[in-house]
């Protein structure tokens, strides 16, 4: 667990935990994740897809699917408990205090609105002032996220627009509350590798200038090195590694956090034809009664041990953990490379 | 490498506990309220419209003037050997359902399978052949659309006559539509995918593609919309028999025996009760079982 | 955005010629209007001299184009029966059948609408399963025995509505309830699975994700999406139901379009059950251009280029 700091985190989780009624059973798709957010600081949560990432994030703000059922012995932002608060309380927070931005801008936005009415309405909607403010802002922010004609651009249909721009509005439309937290779900997938580098350091400006909190959801170690303070591995639903950004990049200690890692195509090594590394088998069911260390039928290190219940947590380092019984000597390992190269 | 965005899905489930399509099918059905009430009521009315003369307890055209306007048997003075009573020219009522239920049932099938032939490969032709084609094939359907449907079904039976041969006819030429944008979609879907690619590349002859690769295909949907077409059917045969250019009396419609009883209905409802009851029953069975036909065939089919 | 509209008029048109010339071979079809009209007993030389006297003897084509002349010039023909010009006939009829489904349409929309939209909000609730229940019956109701038993309990039973006749808002009661009922079923399923898919939407998550009232994602973002199909089926509807008056206008003696065609298809009033089938269709290629428009209005993915 990271070490506490003096003031008050930001976001407090403690072993939440999201299941998922089924007609065959229920599926348990998060399990007793934890993490603390400070303002200001970028968290990412790192894992491939079906890994969790995304539902037990969305949780946070009330956004899971209709049958999830979400479970956490706290969940607390600014010492507000989301779980038990009311439904229009959640509300007020939603796109105020905590700005969601998705995956896909192609679909988020709603094509039979202008994109000006899209922005506007959600600082209508918290109460923030008046339809000209809400213009002002709306102009000024769409400028701020390097839009220009801004004034024109209000007017028109998201279907105008290109999937960067899009995007764009997106972030625009999360910006016009001033929230304290963004979480933003693979906000550069669906876009082309240019437009992503450029949304990311976007991204990051805005959120040294206007002292954001970013939860980052994302599959790619890439993104994870170039804008996360800290970062969360996920697999299957649960946290297998955590710590600062650097260290975990430098010097994964959990199997699954390497194997990922090696998936990132590296610029230097230029071998054109070699195909992507990607780690060998699937993810598996999350049905029933789970136990032991789930990433065990995929690794290269798994032994009888790997089954037994529960795999402990190990701190690797300041503010770091790993959740593997080889975790020590996995970074013994990932050191004693480094060092000898 | 994305999340799903929405909660994993019926096909995500299947994974975790892997059925046979068939079998899940079956399932499903078993478990589909709706679907075996329908299909419990049509093979009711199929069973006795088939042994009509064994099940029906009177001759349907025999007059008893006697025993006219008996009421049913749970009324006051009905009497068990009329159990649903007698009509104004002392008929039947329950035997004149039953030989109407073979009316009813000639003129829905037919009307289904002639549409059903009619629109499918129109339907088929549009989505597979495309380009001009298509273009007509959705003129054809535009065309079909601003046509005033019972009119024209009512003009036409004016000049040739009610018989149920023509009926069950006119019928199928008029509510082919369904069908054509049913098997257009879909043919239109269906060409993009592999094994079609591989039959044409296989130098398979297009009719050879639409009959034999594309056809097998389409048969779920075309069922479903079989299904529907035919309650659809049915409706407009009352409606026609009812409007007296359908069906022509003597012979037992259940349009025909409301309109018959229109003329008593305030004094001897039942009259027209109990055949707008049984129309009313069939069509919802046949609907319930095109609803529980498409939840089954494909599980994202809603409303 | 001008070519479309462009593209579309000429598709309408199009459709318009062919359902005239198919309309009028329909009613041709069986060769002998003549015989038909000249009726039992008719002598060879009666049955000549009647299709003679309506130019039924001359080459089919010669006949439409003689008649496509005459539209164009605004001459519909003249009653077989009453010599009455069938262009006037129609328009004395018209009103009260477009009244009638404009009633029926406002009816349907109000119920089914909001039915489908509580029905879509919550899945399998009681108000999903009544506005399934709703649609199944409504779907499997015979028009014509609807209205009789309307007839039997609110009119003759409990005395609530006349029966028959016109002047009062009480007499349309009965002929609008029963042709609403006969479009609601899809109307309202038709609503409810367009929500159903809109709220699944990613902008419908997004606009959750804002931290909307239900009310403002329900109406303002879900519902402007979903009724576009509604809309074309809407103008659909209203079309079927000018067809489709016959049946009410029979039972509830309504002289209106469907009456009229009822009484001139049962004694072969070939001209007016043309002009009727002519007009109907014309009126439905309207209702669909129109439809597309308020379409092209609401949806500025297909408004602005």
């Amino acid at each position: 667990m990271p070490t506490t700091t003096q003031k008050r985190p930001l976001l407090e989780v403690r072993n939440l935990s999201t299941r998922i009624g089924a007609s065959h059973g229920t599926i348990t798709v998060g399990r007793d994740i934890s993490y603390e957010l400070n303002p200001g600081e970028t968290l990412a949560i790192v894992g491939e897809s079906g890994s969790g990432k995304s539902v037990n994030t969305m949780a946070l703000v009330g956004l899971q699917p209709k049958r999830a059922t979400v479970t956490a012995d706290k969940l607390a932002f600014e010492g507000r408990d989301l779980l038990t608060l009311p439904r229009d309380q959640m509300r007020t927070i939603r796109g105020n205090e905590i700005s969601v931005i998705f995956q896909d801008p192609m679909t988020s936005l709603n094509p039979v609105l202008t994109v000006g009415e899209q922005l506007i309405e959600v600082y209508l909607a918290h109460g923030l002032g008046t339809r000209a403010e809400a213009e002002e802002r709306a102009i000024y922010l769409l400028e701020r996220v390097g839009m220009r004609n801004a004034a024109a651009r209000m007017r028109q249909y998201p279907h105008q627009l290109s999937g960067g721009l899009r995007q764009r509005v997106v972030i625009a439309i999360a910006m016009m509350c001033k929230p304290k937290l963004i979480i933003a779900d693979e906000p550069t997938t669906a876009l082309d590798v240019t437009v992503q580098a450029l949304i990311l350091s976007l991204l990051r400006e805005l959120q040294d200038e206007f002292k954001m909190a970013l939860i980052l959801i994302t599959h790619d170690f890439g993104v994870v090195a170039s804008i996360a303070d800290r970062v969360l591995v996920l697999y299957a639903g649960g946290v297998v590694e955590s710590g600062p950004a650097k260290d975990v990049i430098a010097n994964p200690a959990h199997p699954y956090t390497s194997g990922l890692l090696n998936c990132i195509p590296r610029m230097e090594d230029d071998d054109r034809g070699q195909p992507l590394n990607t780690i060998p088998g699937m993810v598996p069911s999350l049905a029933g009664n789970l136990h032991g260390c789930l990433f065990r039928n995929r690794c290269a290190l798994a032994e009888p041990a790997c089954a037994s219940d529960p795999i402990p947590e190990v701190a690797v380092g300041a503010g770091r953990m790993a959740r593997c019984i080889h975790a020590d000597a996995i970074l013994a390992e990932t050191r004693a490379q480094e060092g000898g190269q | 490498m994305t999340m799903p965005e929405r909660p994993p899905s019926s096909e995500d489930m299947a994974e975790i506990m892997p059925l046979s399509p068939a079998r899940q099918a079956l399932l499903q059905a078993r478990g589909h309220v709706g679907l075996l009430v329908g299909l419990f009521v049509l093979l009711v009315v199929m069973v006795s419209a088939i042994f009509a003369p064994i099940v029906a307890p009177h001759d349907p055209y025999v007059q008893e003037i006697a025993t006219k306007l008996s009421p049913p048997v749970w009324q006051e003075g009905g009497d068990w050997a009329h159990i649903l009573g007698t009509d104004g020219l002392g008929r039947d009522i329950l035997s004149r359902l039953i030989y109407g239920a073979r009316v009813t049932l000639i003129a829905g099938v037919g009307a289904a399978i002639i549409s059903g032939i009619i629109g499918t490969i129109i339907g088929m032709c549009g989505g597979y052949f495309g380009g001009r084609v298509d273009d007509f094939v959705v003129f054809l359907i535009n065309v079909k659309l601003a046509m005033p449907g019972i009119l024209i079904a009512l003009s036409l039976v004016s000049i040739f006559g009610g018989s149920l041969v023509t009926i069950t006819l006119i019928l199928g030429l008029l509510f082919w539509d369904r069908f054509a944008v049913v098997a257009r979609t879909t043919t239109q879907q269906l060409s993009k995918r592999d094994f079609i690619t591989a039959a044409e590349v296989a130098g398979a002859s297009s009719r050879w593609i639409l009959m034999r690769e594309m056809l097998p295909n389409l048969m779920n949907q075309i069922i479903v919309v079989a299904s529907l077409e035919m309650a659809l059917a049915i409706l407009v045969e009352a409606t026609l028999s009812f409007l007296g250019l359908g069906i022509q009396p003597p012979t037992p419609s259940w349009g025909l025996m409301i309109s018959e009883g229109r003329t008593l209905m305030f004094a001897k409802p039942y009259l027209i009760m109990i055949p707008g009851i049984a129309i009313f029953a069939l069509v919802v069975a046949i609907n319930l079982i095109g609803d529980g036909l498409r939840d089954i065939t494909s599980p994202e089919g809603k409303g | 955005m001008g070519s479309y509209v462009l593209k579309r008029m000429i598709v309408a048109f199009a459709v318009a010629v062919a359902v005239s010339i198919i309309s009028f071979a329909l009613l041709r079809m069986s060769g002998d209007l003549a015989t038909i009209l000249a009726g039992d007993g008719a002598t060879a030389e009666d049955v000549a001299a009647i299709a003679h006297a309506h130019g039924l003897d001359r080459p089919f084509a010669v006949q439409y184009v003689d008649w496509l002349v005459n539209v164009l010039k605004g001459d519909l023909g003249k009653s077989l029966f009453t010599a009455e010009p069938t262009m006037d006939m129609i328009l004395a009829a018209a009103p009260v059948t477009f009244q009638l489904s404009l009633y029926s349409l406002i009816l349907a929309l109000v119920v089914s609408v909001p039915l489908g939209v509580a029905a879509a909000a919550n899945p399998n609730s009681w108000i999903d399963r009544f506005s399934l229940f709703v649609a199944v019956s409504g779907k499997a109701i015979p028009s014509f025995w609807l209205a009789l038993l309307m007839i039997y309990w609110l009119g003759v039973q409990w005395r609530l509505l006349p029966i028959s006749g016109a002047g009062s808002w009480k007499n349309l009661v009965m002929p609008v309830v029963v042709m609403a009922v006969s479009v609601m079923p899809q109307l309202m399923r038709l609503t409810r699975s367009g929500m159903l898919d809109t709220l699944e939407s990613q902008y419908i998550r997004m606009a959750w994700a804002k931290g909307l009232a239900p009310r403002t994602v329900f109406f303002k973002h879900a519902l402007r999406n979903a009724i576009l199909p509604v809309v074309s089926v809407s103008a659909i509807s209203l079309g079927f139901m000018l067809g489709g008056s016959v049946v009410v206008e029979t039972i509830f003696a309504i002289n209106g379009i469907g009456a009229l065609a009822y009484k001139s298809i049962i004694r072969i009033d070939f001209p007016v059950v043309q002009a009727i089938l002519f007009f109907l269709s014309f009126i439905y290629i309207l209702l669909t251009l129109a439809a597309d428009l308020i379409n092209m209005w609401l949806d500025p993915r297909i408004r602005v280029k």
